[in-house]
């Protein structure tokens, strides 16, 4: 099993492979980095110069293949979650006080001017032009599907040379040859260790735990309620879910996060979503045909 | 009287002379007041006239941009509202995509070391 690790997107990139050690891995590695570095450039809301950033200073972008992409998913996210996951709460973000690298915000500080911006923010995209258009005064944040694009397409490269897994701050993607042995993954759970064994597919989680600081004394985190335009409240503390790839997985988990504990489960086992919901009061239920 | 006085008084007398008809025709006593009337209303009638006749013209005009505008805002709601509908139906796909091709892989709870742990992103 040959491992590389490195510091990307706010947080540490894990990187697996399960072959023997060779040239031919160190170079998918070595790729594998390049391509992070390659899309947090153009999809990072806190870079300037990023294509998201232009897009969100100028309104109009006809787009690279990646952030059309994104969008594109994006939008479709949106849509099959009645809202629940929504890119346009960029305002509500920077409103609650991330405005900046997670790294370089502030723990306490007084309460920033903005108001709660609500999402449901206009844009559209024309595939033929590949032209993404924001509506007046919106602006998108990727951060809650850009990782699982970037941990989605590190994994298709990296399958080229075996059976791989990628894991970026907990978006996990597995890819490659089938092997013998299911991948185990830990999930973060009071009580005794959980681990759950995939041979395909992704896992993600969302909660509150984690991403959090303070403004003018209340707690603030980066679940942000697209409904309401502020963080979201509930009795879940995480959220993590099992899907076919990590941008679904990420979507899934935080529109579970934001049903409360209740109704995340009645869906995810009507939708037949395998997920582990963790509650405010260290409760870990299993929903969605996970056992 | 002598010759230089007869010379005086027929001077001071045409002189005079002068005078009273100088202020009779600056009097125009021959003059109507109606012809007074007359040319300023004629002044204001030709006024009025070109008025109206601009008035006629930039309502023409208006008339003009208002068709061109009607028929372009006509143009812009079909557009939107082809752009809304497809919008809803890109909308709808979307819902019935997510509803019908979710297939969850095979996962279940193990009993083995992880190697690595998925925790909030």
């Amino acid at each position: 099993m040959e491992r590389r690790e490195i510091q990307a997107m706010g947080t540490t990139v894990e990187m697996f492979v399960d072959a023997a050690a060779g040239e031919a891995v160190a170079r998918a590695f070595d790729e594998a980095c390049a391509e992070i570095e390659r899309l947090e450039a153009l999809l990072s809301r806190f870079r300037s110069e990023s294509e998201l950033s232009r897009l969100n200073r100028r309104g109009r972008l006809r787009a690279g293949d990646d952030l059309f992409a994104v969008v594109a998913l994006a939008l479709q996210a949106r849509a099959s979650s009645d809202g629940r996951f929504d890119p346009t709460v960029h305002d509500a973000m920077v409103a609650a006080g991330y405005d900046r690298t997670f790294d370089d915000v502030p723990a306490e500080a007084p309460p920033p001017p903005g108001a709660a911006a609500p999402g449901g923010g206009e844009f559209r995209i024309d595939p033929d032009r590949r032209e993404i258009t924001l509506g007046p005064g919106v602006r998108l944040d990727l951060g809650g599907i850009a990782k699982g694009y970037v941990v989605d397409r590190v994994a298709e490269r990296l399958a080229a040379v075996g059976p791989c897994l990628v894991n970026a701050g907990g978006d996990i993607r597995i890819a490659g040859p089938a092997r013998r042995d299911p991948w185990p993954v830990g999930v973060e759970a009071p009580g005794e260790p959980l681990v759950i064994g995939l041979h395909e597919g992704a896992v993600a989680t969302s909660g509150r735990d984690r991403r959090r600081w303070r403004r003018g004394g209340d707690e603030q985190h980066h679940l942000i309620d697209p409904s309401i335009g502020r963080p979201a409240d509930g009795d879940l503390r995480t959220v993590t879910v099992v899907a076919e790839d990590a941008c679904r997985a990420e979507v899934l988990a935080k529109s579970l996060f934001l049903r409360g504990a209740r109704e995340a489960r009645v869906e995810a086992d009507a939708l037949g979503v395998p997920c582990v919901l963790v509650t405010d009061d260290d409760r870990v239920v299993l929903a969605g045909g996970l056992s | 009287m002598t010759k230089h006085v007869v010379r005086a008084y027929a001077a001071a007398a045409a002189v005079l002379v002068l005078f009273l008809a100088w202020a009779v025709i600056s009097a125009n006593p021959w003059a109507t007041p109606e012809a007074k009337v007359d040319q300023r209303l004629t002044a204001l009638n030709t006024r009025e006239a070109a008025l109206r006749r601009e008035a006629v013209q930039v309502q023409r005009l208006v008339k003009r941009r208002e068709t061109v505008y009607r028929i372009r805002l006509a143009s812009r709601n079909r557009q939107i509202a082809q752009i809304e509908q497809a919008h809803q139906r890109d909308v709808a796909a979307a819902r019935a995509a997510a509803a019908r091709a979710y297939t969850a892989p095979s996962v279940s709870v193990v009993r083995l070391p992880a190697v690595t742990v998925t925790r909030t992103s």
